[in-house]
């Protein structure tokens, strides 16, 4: 037996396990051989140290009682972790999931469809409130500041464009306020004002001297039956001319646009046809406006715009 | 005529004959009382649940230790004590072999856990490598060489500059 045989062997030649011909080799080896014998020392010395490792004796409490509390836990944590058919109902079955499933999306489709008609009321009286607590504060157009005229630009950008073509209006604060002032001024009609359904008149005269028709406009429009506490009745000097801005009895829509058209300059005085020229300087047309406005009263705005 | 044993039944056997042997293989490969706790109440457990009501086992010993080795590999590798850098340093700067033998823990758990479970039952508890081969999983000659492939790197790390 050479030494590597004997590696080979070495554990069954330790421990007593050879058959008794290759035990008298190993010993043999063993006797010539002092690297071999160097390791077969080690080797007893390492399973001396093995053998003689510390015990650890099972703790009495254990031993005692092996199905204590923690164990009681963890065969509870086992059984949620690996036995989910032992608990009924933790794991149904695919048709039961998917009708489950299918059964709460349905539902959730029904309640949406029916819920839909009463949010979209709720929506529509949350913007009726916010249109109802719209501060209301005194805002005359004749002693506004210049933020209560339009541009001329604007005005003559709509006097360009086709009567009611998609032309919206979209007022800020002041109209708003004045419409409520004017709400609050007794008419029980205007209580119940009407939202989206108000139309606008706008009347652009083109001339040299707006001054010079400004006290005629305010003229005929106080022959036309507008009283004369009317806001709005002096009309605004604006940059670029002079506008009237004020709320009106429908009537007088046709009376003053007739009147203003003989207002225009070059209009033939009495003609009912205007000339080419004269109608020119003379547009009006009805624009539709989402701002709230007093049942039976229909803005206007006269724009004297200088030439 | 006495019931069939029941799983309590089994657990008490199991705890009044390999009790010690099951509870010093925890405390060896995972060097810490409470671990060793926790894994032994594991193994009971897994034997409770594994073990065949009706059957009559004559290598009982075997099949638990089999149990107990399926149970602590993965055990080990979660809860199982490891050696820091720092210790391993220090192991290999102890030049005494006296000194080297009063760490044999340490060196014995530098070794992979399937084989520090294979030299503890085999040159600690004395099990035969028939039962050893039942309980590991692996032929009889593939655990003598690596009980011996062990023993060889035990030996170098032992006596390496000494």
């Amino acid at each position: 037996m050479n030494c590597f045989e004997w590696r080979n062997r070495a554990g069954d030649h330790l421990e007593g396990t050879l058959s008794p011909g290759a035990r008298r080799e190993a010993d043999a080896h063993l006797a010539e051989c002092t690297p071999c014998q160097e390791s077969a020392e080690r080797y007893r010395r390492m399973t001396q140290a093995l053998a003689n490792h510390r015990r650890s004796p099972l703790p009495i409490p254990l031993r005692k009682d092996p199905l204590a509390s923690p164990l009681l836990k963890a065969q509870w944590k086992t059984l949620f972790r690996r036995g989910k058919a032992a608990l009924p109902g933790a794991a149904p079955t695919w048709w039961m999931r998917t009708g489950i499933e299918g059964t709460g999306v349905a539902l959730a489709l029904l309640v949406a469809l029916a819920l839909a008609p009463r949010a979209r009321t709720l929506y529509e009286r949350a913007l009726e409130r916010r249109l109802d607590a719209f501060p209301v504060a005194d805002m005359d157009p004749t002693a506004g500041s210049s933020n209560g005229a339009p541009t001329p630009a604007r005005g003559k950008a709509e006097s360009d464009g086709s009567p009611g073509a998609g032309a919206r209006e979209d007022f800020t604060g002041e109209y708003g306020e004045e419409e409520d002032t004017e709400a609050s001024s007794g008419n029980s009609a205007d209580d119940q004002a009407q939202v989206g359904a108000s139309e606008i008149w706008r009347f652009n005269l083109k001339t040299d001297s707006p001054r010079e028709v400004q006290p005629r406009v305010i003229q005929l429009l106080k022959s036309l039956g507008v009283p004369g506490t009317t806001p709005g009745l002096a009309g605004i000097e604006a940059p670029g001319g002079i506008q009237f801005d004020l709320l009106v009895d429908p009537s007088v829509i046709g009376p003053l646009r007739n009147g203003l058209r003989k207002l225009t300059p070059g209009a033939p005085t009495g003609a009912a046809e205007t000339a080419p020229s004269a109608s020119a300087q003379f547009t009006w047309y009805k624009n539709k406006s989402k701002t709230r406005m007093a049942v039976g009263k229909t803005r206007i705005v006269i724009w004297l715009s200088q030439v | 005529m006495k019931p069939v044993s029941s799983p309590p039944e089994i657990i008490v056997r199991v705890v009044e004959l390999y009790g010690d042997l099951l509870y010093d293989l925890c405390a060896s490969i995972l060097w810490s009382p409470a671990s060793a706790e926790v894994a032994f109440r594991g193994i009971l457990q897994r034997i409770r649940r594994q073990h065949p009501k009706n059957a009559f086992r004559t290598h009982e010993r075997a099949w638990v230790l089999q149990v107990a080795c399926r149970f602590l590999e993965p055990f080990t590798q979660r809860h199982g004590r490891r050696l820091s850098p720092s210790e391993q340093l220090m192991l290999d700067a102890n030049s005494n072999l006296d000194g080297r033998f009063r760490q044999f823990d340490s060196y014995l758990h530098r070794l992979p856990v399937a084989d520090q479970i294979l030299l503890l039952l085999r040159d600690k508890f004395g099990i035969p490598y028939s039962e050893l081969a039942t309980a590991l999983g692996i032929p009889e000659g593939s655990l003598k060489l690596r009980r011996q492939q062990a023993l060889k790197a035990l030996e170098d790390w032992l006596w390496s500059k000494t």
